[in-house]
């Protein structure tokens, strides 16, 4: 198991240097200047190149990256030049706002999606089962920006229940959680039927039935507990990918979270703010796939052979 | 919420040498042919579709067009009217005809998007898994850091620094979203790759590209089929979203996307059809594809059932 881990994490780490380096080229890429952004636009030429020397800007581009490896082992992103602020501290300071908007889009995800999927699954073919598909259809073919917007239009403009935008008070998380909340739950539903049409067709199902067991407690007692697996996995991906800051929705609901920070650093040409915001989104996807690996592995030894 | 609905493996079985392809495809559309997903899917795509081809035909204006008689002597944009049948703009621009027009980008830059997509993804993931070794570990790996990426951050920013054109846009989407159909396409290349008929047709001496295109490729076409069409619901909205935050195809050319985000504006709620009809057209487009990716799915993987 041990080395198992280890494996898994070295492989994590190499994940997230392909990342750095590929988010590098990108970002550096950019035709804005940095020092320009730093100095202002009237700023002498002197000024500029004393910048560019004072942050290294003047270097060739590999020993750039080079440095801004060795500044990133020791947990520096560098300075986010349109915030005049480090980029770390700003990232951290807008994490909170993410996570609680995670943390409850996952609670809606599950709150409504499980219900129908256990319903579909249970009653396969039958109404509920139709009436599931359809609404994990619409679920799944909405895209975040027109839902959430739609949502504003009705419960904030139209009938004023919950507030346009921003993040004050528990009823600004409603509605953007209730965006990020459907799109996943239709997604949920799915993946819990499916899973559970297959456990309900084994040899152990129709056992349990044969000795008398009511449909309620055979549903309840083995077959929803085998079918759970791959509903906890992705809960773990789904957090990771959350976590990173959820560009759309924070966009429409002008949430002041991570990715809202991240979409205003490409709208600035903030370059280090823009390496830093997509480092962070896939630290926290790779931590993700890294838990729900390793407890898989530690659930079923086989996987840990592989 | 991320990528695409789990996709059981192919029935290589069912394609596989033993049954006649004929009779597949008559199975296939048999089953198609009951599901109403699939009618539903087809009578919007196909409505779609239309929209964008028959646009300067079906359209009563120019899209661009900024009519006086379009807003209001207070700048409002229009509701209903004869000459508008679903209103104006603030711009007094009619909104069919951008709405109409709008179908011709979403469509374009999807099916170009997502078809490069999948070239890519059949093209890299075909590779990994028949020559295997380094190309296999190259790839795959290459796989793995795009998935931890956060795609539409990348997106915004490749798109951000190239400029927003129709080209780059096309090109971007193409070149972040090829994992899903790399993976599958892997998976089930390593599979047939151990099949007897394919050890037959080594033996027979064809070269490896020959036994990949005429041997291996054909059995993938289900599979790949079914995540084509729902990958072009899933570009449809990574183009929106795009467009949406501002870095699609730039203005005056109409965008379901950047409509949304115009009419999204507190001060053009009043003005509800703005939002309500783009909306729609993004979420029907979007929805049709999705049936009919389902009805596909069903179709060629009957276990399903």
């Amino acid at each position: 198991m041990l080395a198992y881990a280890i494996r898994r994490l070295l492989w994590g780490v190499l994940v997230l240097w392909g990342v750095s380096l590929i988010t590098f080229v990108v970002a550096f890429a950019v035709p804005a200047d940095p020092a320009r952004l730093i100095a202002g636009i009237h700023a002498s030429r002197a000024a500029l190149l004393n910048i560019r020397h004072a942050y290294g800007l003047d270097q060739p581009l590999p020993i750039q990256y080079l440095h801004y490896l060795q500044h990133l082992v020791h947990g520096d992103l560098g300075r986010a030049f349109s915030l005049s602020e480090d980029v770390l501290p700003a990232i951290l300071d807008r994490l909170p706002a993410t996570a609680v908007l995670a943390g409850a889009g996952l609670l809606f995800e599950l709150a409504i999606g499980l219900p129908i999927g256990v319903l579909a699954g249970v009653r396969a073919h039958g109404l509920p089962d139709r009436l599931g598909l359809l609404f994990t259809l619409i679920g799944f073919s909405m895209p975040p920006f027109v839902l959430g917007n739609l949502l504003l239009f009705v419960f904030a403009f139209h009938w004023s229940v919950f507030p346009l935008g921003g993040a004050e008070g528990p009823t600004s998380l409603v509605l953007p959680a209730l965006t990020l909340g459907l799109g996943g739950a239709a997604w949920y539903s799915r993946l819990l039927r499916g899973t559970l049409l297959d456990v309900l067709r084994t040899d152990y199902i129709r056992t349990a039935r044969a000795k008398g067991l009511s449909w309620r407690r055979v549903i309840v007692k083995h077959a929803l507990r085998n079918a759970v697996g791959p509903v906890i996995t992705q809960i773990g991906l789904d957090l990771g990918y959350f976590l990173g800051g959820v560009v759309v929705v924070e966009s429409v609901f002008a949430w002041p979270g991570v990715g809202k920070l991240a979409f205003d650093a490409i709208s600035s040409d903030d370059v280090n703010l823009i390496m830093g915001t997509v480092l962070v989104g896939a630290v926290f996807v790779v931590l993700a796939n890294l838990l729900v690996d390793l407890g898989q592995a530690w659930l079923d030894p086989r996987i840990r052979l592989e | 919420m991320i990528g695409l609905p789990p996709l059981p493996a192919a029935e290589t079985e069912e394609s596989g040498a033993e049954s006649a392809p004929l009779s597949f495809r008559g199975r296939v559309w048999r089953s198609l042919r009951r599901d109403p997903s699939f009618w539903i899917g087809a009578v919007l795509v196909g409505g779609v579709v239309l929209a964008a081809l028959l646009a300067p035909l079906l359209a009563p204006h120019d899209p661009n067009t900024q009519f006086d008689d379009g807003i209001t002597t207070l700048g409002e944009p229009l509701g209903h009217t004869a000459k508008f049948p679903l209103g104006t703009d603030f711009e007094g621009r009619d909104l069919l005809s951008r709405l109409l027009y709008g179908a011709r980008l979403s469509l374009t830059i999807s099916l170009l998007g997502n078809g490069l997509a999948v070239a890519l993804g059949v093209l890299l993931g075909a590779s990994a898994g028949w020559w295997r070794g380094w190309a296999e570990r190259l790839i795959m790996r290459a796989t793995d850091v795009m998935l931890a990426f956060p795609s539409l951050l990348l997106a915004l920013a490749l798109v951000g620094i190239e400029g927003p054109s129709l080209t780059i846009i096309i090109v971007v989407i193409g070149m972040v979203s090829w994992t899903a159909v790399c993976r599958v396409t892997y998976g089930q290349v390593l599979a047939l790759r151990e099949r007897e008929w394919i050890d037959a047709a080594r033996a027979t001496g064809i070269g490896s590209l020959r036994i990949l295109l005429r041997h291996i490729l054909p059995h993938l076409t289900a599979p790949i089929a079914v995540y084509a069409t729902l990958g072009i619901a899933l570009t449809v909205v990574f183009e929106g979203s795009l467009a949406y935050l501002g870095l699609g195809v730039p203005p005056p050319t109409a965008s379901w996307g950047r409509m949304i985000h115009d009419a999204a504006d507190p001060n053009a709620l009043l003005y509800y059809w703005l939002l309500l009809f783009p909306a729609l057209a993004l979420l029907l487009t979007v929805l049709g594809f999705n049936f009919l990716g389902d009805a596909l799915r069903d179709a060629l993987d009957p276990r399903e059932r």
